[in-house]
């Protein structure tokens, strides 16, 4: 009887250390200073990287913990996370793409934050849309972190010498270049529609949005084929066709437009901050000569696709508090704005507050800041940012069918047909 | 006896820790790759065996088709081509003359520059709009061509800048194979009366053999293999007149996340490396 | 002095040509790159290309330089040298096993060696990461110099093989005659004769590794141990394109490079054959 007993008492105290063992060495977060692993976009403004890694170090120096920040360029960023989700090391905080988030979310490796997400929105409001788009099942899986609005860049000495004025809408926008062209100097308008490019992507939704079409609708099931969209492919088309554009661009890659303002073979280019950039820093002569605007609008609006970035945390990471620590650090207003103005209008804030500031009242930088406020919108837009609209946008599906109209002549009807098929196939992939 | 069991012992002993090295590196991956192509595995999502579903997919797909005959051609012109070329320039560069020793230095200098490089300078150079190509043929009083933008020329530009980066990995390997050629056997064949042409023949292709088969070999498995040439010129563009495998393969599987079907693309292509790497290894380790 | 024929005069005149037009296709784009890096920015992206700088501007190297260019240097150098000494000595020993012994599986292991190149790198370097992760060397220097003569040792040994194999049976055995053993006489022979081999296959090796960028960017994060290419392909960010520093960059690159192929080039020479085989 008393060798039983004790057996009991002797197995029980044997359970109840092993519980609290496994409790103890579980998902608690480790004691004593931890270290970070994140992984940043890196930009071309050396100013904006190094404040923010600046501000890494005074986190250090503040809680003792240490933070290794890697500055990525995005192709390899991009590369590096897949790869790290399969090893199992992914990084503790991650900035992620939009048409990713979802992606990596079903991958699980995203942490659910959304007490960090309400404690900084209490702090000072998040953009609307910028919330919708980090939150997967009624959680938040991402702090939005900045955007990357497009404005349009035109020529105001040409503009003038012929008695021209900006263009508000994309059919005002093609009268005036068309007129442009035929004086014969340079090109009135030229965007990427080609693989190599991002851009192509970003401005054929933002004509397709203007004239009502979309890829997805608002639930986030293709809604690809509709009369709207057909009218923005014509119009696109009309560009190549009525020799508006230049042939090359169904090969440009993402420099091209830039390269086709700065080299002054053009007179309007759509494109995100990084050509006024470029202008400060070594062309104050054409910077003089050009005047900054918002996207041109169509019958149903002005749209822009800005791009938008999020952080994220690792579900898996062991410093998941320390992690949580480290985004209301660096996302504090004050210091986020000053990181905002390091980057010379590349990227715009995500908090409504901040659009105001003074920063932004330069007449260059102003339409950025209107198009991230007003017109901006996202893959997947009117829907959510899902994941089957994030690998629309990394396959070139709109470029790819534009150019099945462009270059195999096919009529828009028959292109349209065929990008619907691709858009339907990895939509049912990721259902 | 056991001079022989000797031989088979030392033979095996210089070899095979490389071996077991490379293959310990390489037999993971190797093997996991194989196995994803019978399982539909996306990138970070849980692995299902679907059996040959991805190899049935590729072989009912005309873009299967349409990519690997455009590997087909991208290989076969620049491998005749690089060979051709770099014959051209070994012989050349044998011959003594002023300034031969800064010319077979120069003569590498594409294969040296690093890839990227390469091709963002020919991005630059085949520029529709401000290219050089472009801008000395319109001085020429000749059409501006967009070489990367049109269907019929895009192909042809990715394997142009092929040829240019890689004609010197053949010509500096046959050129050493011709300095490693002795005198003697040229020596011989005069004394038995050949003449120049009768000497190449006999003495120099022989000679070259080996290697140039093995130029060959390695040259072809790495051009079918190409990445980032065609990927930073023209992404496969425009839509997949360019596009060869591999680009394809990233495109599928690390920007689509569908690896196992990307995956699959190659191994279906194994066959032919393999029978190359087959023959050629019967022909170079024969005994003469 | 031999008569100048017809014969010869167009013989010469071929000659010349040919090593021009080689000459001139290399050049081309080389000096463009040159040209572009010392030109500034807004002539760079000029719309008429000038193929002679109007301003002379140094500004690139500068930056280039201050970007801390001699510590990717360092990186890329130790594991460059590192990887390629390692797979130039095995592949040696490899390739003398392979062209002058018998043994069973001979052919086999020769090709199974190549099986390497069969998938591309875009397939490989997630796996890779895996088995480098569980290695316990990720963010690391060693993780490249483990990984590199994985691609670099099967080049080597079938390059060599080649060199190895053409070489007349006769050199060994009189070597061995003499007294030699096996390995005395790769050492004493077959080294000496192949020795233009060996230095195409060594700088071959060095500039796999050496101009490398997957597996470097998989496998490393902090910016102290990143490598040339990685700090190369930086110069391309999104939608930027900084010419000038990418030019600059290639060339500072690409200078050590020739001039270590330069000083080796002497080797470079037919003749070491002379007086090796015994009347």
């Amino acid at each position: 009887m008393q060798k039983k007993r004790v057996i009991k008492v002797l197995l029980s105290a044997a359970l109840l250390a092993v519980g609290t063992l496994a409790v103890a060495t579980g998902k608690q977060e480790k004691a004593g200073p931890a270290t970070l692993e994140v992984w940043l976009w890196k930009s071309f403004v050396a100013e904006q990287n190094t404040y923010m890694e600046r501000q890494f170090r005074s986190f250090e120096a503040a809680t003792g913990h240490k933070v290794n920040v890697s500055f990525l360029p995005a192709e390899e960023i991009y590369k590096k996370q897949l790869a790290a989700v399969e090893a199992n090391i992914f990084p503790d905080i991650s900035e992620i793409w939009v048409q990713n988030i979802d992606q990596f979310n079903r991958m699980g490796v995203l942490a659910d934050i959304t007490d960090t997400f309400d404690a900084l929105n209490a702090r000072s409001p998040f953009s609307p849309l910028l919330g919708t788009m980090v939150t997967i099942g009624g959680k938040k899986v991402g702090i939005p972190f900045n955007t990357s609005a497009e404005a349009q860049y035109w020529r105001k000495d040409i503009l003038d010498n012929m008695g021209l004025k900006p263009a508000g809408t994309w059919e005002e926008l093609k009268a005036t270049a068309k007129k442009i062209t035929a004086a014969g100097q340079l090109f009135g308008f030229a965007t990427a529609l080609g693989r190599p490019a991002t851009d192509g992507e970003k401005l054929i939704q933002s004509v397709m949005w203007a004239y009502g079409g979309s890829v997805m609708d608002v639930n986030g099931k293709p809604a690809f084929k509709t009369a709207a969209t057909a009218q923005a492919f014509d119009y696109l088309a009309s560009l190549v066709r009525e020799k508006i554009m230049p042939e090359g661009i169904t090969s440009w890659d993402d420099g091209g437009n830039n390269r086709a303002y700065q080299t002054k073979s053009v007179a309007c280019v759509q494109n995100t901050a990084s050509v006024y950039n470029y202008m400060r820093l070594n062309d104050q002569d054409l910077l003089k000569n050009t005047v900054i605007v918002p996207v041109a609008a169509g019958p149903k609006g002005r749209y822009t696709d800005t791009v938008p970035h999020a952080l994220g945390v690792s579900s898996k990471s062991k410093s998941l508090q320390v992690a949580k620590d480290l985004m209301k650090y660096i996302m504090d207003e004050t210091l986020y704005q000053g990181w905002i103005e390091q980057a010379g209008a590349q990227i715009q804030p995500v908090y409504s507050r901040l659009v105001d500031k003074e920063f932004w009242a330069d007449p260059y930088r102003r339409a950025f800041i209107e198009a991230g406020v007003k017109y901006g919108a996202y893959e997947g837009w009117p829907g959510p940012a899902s994941a089957a609209s994030g690998e629309i946008f990394g396959t070139y599906v709109l470029s790819d069918t534009i150019q099945k109209i462009l270059l195999d002549n096919w009529t828009t009807d028959k292109a349209l047909d065929w990008g619907l098929a691709k858009i339907n196939e990895i939509y049912e992939r990721w259902k | 006896m056991t001079a022989r069991l000797n031989q088979r012992t030392l033979g095996l002993m210089l070899i095979l820790p490389m071996f077991l090295y490379v293959m310990g590196m390489i037999l993971f991956p190797f093997v996991m790759n194989i196995w994803l192509s019978f399982t539909n595995k996306r990138v970070g999502m849980p692995t299902r065996l679907i059996g040959l579903g991805n190899y049935l997919f590729w072989l009912k797909n005309p873009d299967f088709f349409k990519v690997l005959g455009n590997t087909l051609i991208y290989t076969i012109t620049t491998i005749v081509l690089k060979f051709l070329i770099g014959l051209a320039s070994a012989l050349l560069l044998n011959r003594r003359f002023w300034g031969r020793n800064f010319f077979r230095v120069f003569f590498l200098i594409p294969w040296i520059l690093p890839s990227l490089v390469t091709c963002f300078t020919w991005r630059w150079l085949l520029d529709d709009l401000v290219g050089v190509v472009n801008y000395l043929l319109t001085r020429l009083g000749l059409q501006a061509v967009a070489w990367m933008s049109r269907p019929g020329t895009a192909l042809g530009s990715v394997i142009a800048v092929n040829i240019w980066r890689g004609f010197p990995f053949f010509g500096i390997l046959l050129l050493a194979a011709l300095q490693s050629i002795p005198d003697e056997l040229y020596d011989a064949a005069r004394v038995d009366g050949a003449g120049r042409l009768q000497c190449f023949v006999h003495v120099t292709i022989p000679g070259m053999r080996k290697i140039a088969l093995i130029a060959v070999l390695l040259s072809t498995i790495w051009t079918f293999n190409d990445f980032e040439i065609v990927f930073l010129l023209t992404r496969g563009g425009p839509g997949y007149s360019s596009m060869i495998l591999v680009p394809f393969v990233y495109e599928i599987g690390i920007r689509g996340m569908q690896i196992a079907r990307a995956i699959t693309f190659p191994v279906l292509v194994f066959p032919v490396l393999l029978a190359l790497i087959f023959f050629t290894s019967r022909m170079v380790l024969r005994e003469d | 002095m031999a008569r100048l024929t017809p014969r010869r005069l167009f013989g010469w005149l071929l000659f010349w040509l040919g090593l021009g037009a080689i000459f001139v296709i290399i050049a081309f784009p080389l000096y463009w790159m040159a040209v572009t890096s010392v030109k500034p920015y807004k002539e760079i992206f000029s719309r008429i290309p000038t193929l002679v700088p109007n301003t002379l501007y140094f500004g690139h190297y500068a930056a280039v330089i201050k970007d801390g260019l001699f510590r990717y240097y360092l990186n890329s150098a130790v594991v460059s040298v590192t990887a390629t000494a390692v797979s130039v000595f095995v592949g040696i020993l490899a390739a003398y096993s392979l062209s002058h012994f018998r043994y069973r599986g001979r052919q086999l292991l020769s090709q199974l060696i190549l099986y390497v190149y069969l998938f591309p790198g875009a397939v490989l370097f997630i796996p890779l990461l895996v088995v480098i992760n569980t290695l316990g060397l990720t963010d690391t220097l060693l993780s490249l110099i483990v990984t590199y003569p994985v691609f670099g040792m099967p080049f080597a040994t079938w390059v060599l093989t080649g060199y190895f194999a053409t070489i007349p049976r006769e050199l060994e055995e009189a070597a061995r005659i003499d007294g030699c053993s096996r390995l005395g006489a790769l050492a004493r022979v077959i080294l000496p004769v192949a020795l233009p081999g060996i230095i195409s296959a060594t700088i071959y090796c060095f500039l796999l590794s050496w101009n490398e960028l997957l597996y470097a960017f998989t496998f490393i994060s902090s910016n102290a141990k990143k490598t040339l290419p990685m700090w190369l392909s930086e110069r391309v960010l999104g939608d930027v394109f900084m010419w000038g520093e990418l030019m600059a960059g290639a060339i500072l690159m690409l200078v050590p490079i020739l001039v270590i192929y330069t000083l080796g080039q002497k080797y470079l020479v037919r003749g070491l054959t002379a007086g090796a085989v015994k009347q």
